[in-house]
């Protein structure tokens, strides 16, 4: 702040500066409450150089104009030169603004007396003699009522050699400058999710004496004027959260922030956050509502539906409920009724139900830690990631394959792979009960049942304890149904008598595992391209090879039988290299030319949405069977292409296929980790979030704005 | 099953993106007296569209689209066409632009304002629920009560009465959009002028 008798100071240099008197426009105005004065810094300067004016403010007590940024109300002070040829005014070097609290209403501006300085560049060519120039100056001051003042001021440049700097403004010039937000190289970012604003700045030591550091943003419409959360250092970044502005609109891709740090130099710094990806604001916002600071935010700025979102033991509850349905899905089906043929003739049922649950309910936590852990380390990942993988998907089709081929009776694999075979009763069974377990665990995952999405996107945003909980009462959802027939003997009984019919049964339940391995075909297919996908097909012809030579070479009477073996391992082996070396050529994402709808960019989407266009958002995976489903049954059919056609709404589809920060993001900012997901932006409504399962009905409901 | 459980999770996820009004959101319902004495309620005019004007007759910014009869020409234009225009006074005793209803009257026939009502906000509670920060700060809500535009008058941020030919006039084309069935295309803008003096 400036102090108040320099205020005095000021005016009486203002009366006693002499050479302005001469001028067609006075160089100094007295208005309500504001007296204004123009004063060049030196008394006159050389050709080419850059001249320094300011304008002169002295407000009367407690009376305030404005800065770039007025805050939640007010006008930016603005100027209008009249210049002769050859003379060009910049921007004004604003000093950092203060801040203004009158009931509600934050303004950001100036009191008491201070300079402005001015930049003016003269031509090189510019003839040494007199300027005269005029600005026409407007403004508004307030002290709780405003009043809007507006004055012409002139002077003449004196244009020859540099000459001497005005005594007179020497002090109001330094003040200005000492007050001037420097520049700073530090990284900043800033991210809008839901109705937060993360704004993040690799502060590092800076104003560690500093109480608090104020930030001005001269944006208006992202952060709201009212407080943040206290800065949170986190090593050398201090973080900020805010709530969106009332009259947010639309992200800037940068946002200047001028940061004041009281008792220290530079007093102000300005810095550009640039639009980036930051933590989940629900986790910073929880954090910071711990260290509130300064006066109360306002409701705004509360954590959105700290009293919504689901509660910990509800939240449990889905998740057991989840992992219930999760047995339907068509995903973990093969897994299941290869278990539940093994069920039929399992002596050591209950020891063996525990042990798949243990199973399943250890990969659920395991699946979780290594999620928190990745999400740890930054990475922007969904539920369902680790089908991103190519790799991943590879080598489940081998497996699955290799599965099929057993229960068609190419090779009988005893126990020793995932409880298969007719061996169980045999000590080893323990390890295929858990094993079995631990893959119907993987499997499922992908699979992300209703409610699923809202269980664990709570769980993500959850401290780690309470996330491994969620996905342990996810998994014992999963493992429940068999845990029940392993100790209710009674359950078991609706299941039918062991018999011959077992073996064709048996044989029958290869089909599905086939069928998985053909959409797990198809997945990889899209994830890498036709060639990478002939590889893999060659591969499964390799193993079905080695397969039929392990079988072969099990007869001991026969002479070829190392030959066999050594085929096998080497057909094994050239199937996992090409693997590994397959081309992994991106996918084609472009829609074709006939097709309904577009590629998902974020950047499409806030065109539609802010051109008030009625927007449908599908994000699909090729791995999600719910997705697919949905889009044959009823996003593609012909009474909802015309539903949309008839709304002219566009149909925007985001492949979540493979690894995509910004899908997952935009998941994220619905409490999303996985996919499938509906948003309805109908125009003048808030997005809504359609059902996970849907029908033509319920879309064709929703495009209409909820009528029939 | 399946479908209900789905709809459990979902009411869950979406509700938890709820926070002060919005554009899109059900805008508060609230009961004030008129200059007359007279009792209005936002609910009273269901099934018509309601413009909401915070206003304050000291203010500058108010003076600007009054005395240039920018304000009363909407007023008459669209109370004309079955859109109530209900003017709003929310500041304190003591404070600037703070009036009676015998205050609002004389204000009213000064100004010649043509609002369907005008209402008194002294203790600034409807002015607090719907966030109005300026005046004037307008607000458009549809026959459905749904708010569809906040925000500035226009589109020029001045106490200049020349700007407001050159400015698009936000409020008349929110209306003007709604009337026609249209989505509006400017729904949410920053609002300038005094200070609500609260």
């Amino acid at each position: 702040m400036i102090s108040r008798p320099w205020a005095g100071l000021g005016l009486l240099m203002a009366l006693l500066a002499p050479h302005f008197a001469a001028h067609a426009a006075p160089s100094s105005a007295d208005t309500d409450h504001l007296k204004v004065t123009l004063v060049s810094e030196r008394d006159s300067w050389a050709a080419g150089e850059r001249v320094w004016l300011g304008l002169y403010l002295q407000h009367d007590p407690h009376w305030h104009t404005y800065w770039v940024n007025p805050g939640d109300s007010g006008l930016v002070t603005k100027l209008r030169w009249e210049l002769p040829e050859g003379i060009s005014a910049g921007e004004p070097a604003w000093p950092h603004p203060h801040r203004f609290e009158i009931a509600e209403i934050v303004n950001y501006g100036y009191g008491d007396s201070l300079m402005i300085p001015i930049p003016l560049d003269l031509s090189a060519e510019l003839a040494a003699g007199e300027y005269p120039l005029s600005v026409k100056a407007s403004w508004l001051i307030c002290e709780v009522e405003c009043i809007p003042g507006r004055a012409e001021l002139g002077l003449t440049l004196k244009v020859g050699a540099q000459g001497e700097i005005e005594a007179d403004w020497v002090s109001a010039f330094e003040r200005a400058r000492a007050a001037a937000p420097v520049d700073a190289a530090w990284g900043a970012r800033f991210d809008i999710q839901d109705r937060q604003v993360v704004v993040e700045i690799d502060g590092g030591s800076a104003w560690q004496q500093a109480e608090q550091v104020m930030l001005y943003p001269e944006t208006a419409k992202v952060l709201t004027n009212a407080l943040p959360s206290a800065r949170q250092v986190d090593g050398n970044t201090w973080r900020y959260v805010y709530a969106v502005s009332d009259f947010f609109d639309q992200a800037p891709p940068e946002l200047p922030i001028v940061l004041v740090g009281e008792g220290g130099t530079p007093v102000a710094i300005r810095v550009v956050a640039t639009a980036a990806e930051l933590v989940a604001a629900e986790v910073v916002a929880r954090d910071a509502a711990a260290m509130p600071m300064g006066a109360a935010p306002s409701s705004a700025t509360a954590a959105p539906g700290d009293d919504a979102e689901p509660g910990l033991l509800s939240a449990l509850l889905l998740a057991l409920m989840g992992g219930v349905i999760l047995n339907l899905m068509p995903c973990v089906f093969p897994v299941l009724s290869l278990k539940a043929l093994t069920l039929k003739q399992d002596p050591h049922l209950k020891r063996h139900g525990v042990l798949y649950t243990i199973g399943v309910v250890s990969s659920f936590v395991a699946l979780a830690a290594v999620l928190l852990a990745l999400r740890g380390a930054g990475q922007a990942l969904g539920w369902g990631f680790q089908l991103q993988s190519p790799g991943l998907i590879a080598g489940l089709a081998l497996l699955f394959f290799a599965m099929g081929l057993s229960l068609s009776g190419v090779i009988s694999f005893g126990e020793r792979l995932m409880g298969l075979g007719q061996d169980l009763a045999s000590g080893e069974s323990d390890r295929a009960a858990f094993m079995t377990g631990v893959l119907a665990a993987v499997v499922a995952s992908p699979c992300t049942a209703p409610f699923m999405g809202s269980a664990l996107g709570y769980a993500i945003t959850q401290p780690a304890a309470i996330a491994l909980l969620v996905f342990a009462a996810l998994g014992i959802g999963l493992a429940l149904p068999f845990l029940a027939i392993s100790f209710v003997p009674a359950l078991a009984g609706y299941m039918p008598k062991p018999g011959a019919w077992m073996e064709s049964f048996k044989q029958f339940l290869a089909f599905p595992l086939y069928a998985t391995v053909v959409w797990l075909l198809w997945v990889y297919g899209n994830q890498t391209g036709i060639d990478a996908m002939a590889i893999l097909t060659m591969c499964l012809v390799g193993v079905a090879m080695a397969l039929w030579a392990l079988e072969r070479a099990k007869s001991s009477h026969w002479h070829g039988m190392w030959g066999l073996r050594l085929l096998a391992a080497a057909t094994l082996l050239a199937s996992a290299l090409s693997v590994y070396w397959a081309p992994a050529e991106p996918p084609n994402a472009a829609p074709g030319a006939n097709a309904h709808y577009e590629a998902w960019t974020p950047e499409r989407l806030s065109e539609l949405t802010s051109a008030g266009k009625p927007v449908f958002v599908n994000m699909t995976a090729a791995w999600c069977i719910t997705c697919l489903a949905n889009e044959k049954a009823t996003l593609s059919t012909e009474a909802v292409r015309e539903a949309m056609k008839a709304a002219g709404m566009t149909y925007l589809k985001g492949d979540w296929t493979r690894q995509d920060s910004k899908i997952t993001k935009y998941l994220e900012g619905f409490g999303r980790t996985g996919v499938p997901l509906y948003v309805m932006y109908l125009p003048g409504a808030e997005p809504a979030v359609l059902p996970q399962v849907l029908t033509p009905d319920l879309v064709i409901e929703a495009i209409n704005g909820g009528k029939p | 099953m399946y479908r209900t459980l789905a709809m459990v999770a979902l009411s869950l996820v979406s509700s938890a993106a709820m926070a002060a009004v919005s554009v899109g959101d059900k805008a508060p319902d609230f009961s004030l007296v008129d200059a007359n004495g007279t009792t209005h309620q936002l609910s009273d005019f269901a099934g018509k569209t309601v413009v909401l004007e915070w206003t304050n007759h000291g203010c500058p910014f108010v003076k600007k689209h009054y005395g240039a009869e920018n304000m009363q020409g909407q007023q008459a234009k669209w109370t004309g066409d079955d859109v109530i225009w209900l003017s709003i006074n929310s500041g304190a005793p003591g404070k600037q632009g703070h009036v009676d209803g015998a205050g609002a009257k004389a204000v009213m026939s000064e100004q010649g304002s043509k609002q369907t009502a005008y209402l008194l906000d002294a203790n600034g509670e409807v002015g607090r629920s719907y966030g109005a920060k300026t005046t004037p700060h307008m607000y458009v809500i549809d026959g459905e009560g749904t708010l569809r535009y906040a925000g500035a008058i226009d589109s020029i941020p001045s106490a200049d009465q020349s700007d407001i030919a050159k400015a698009t006039q936000y409020v008349d084309v929110a209306l003007t959009q709604l009337a026609a069935g249209e989505a509006v295309s400017t729904a949410v803008t920053q609002p300038y002028g005094c200070s609500v003096k609260y």
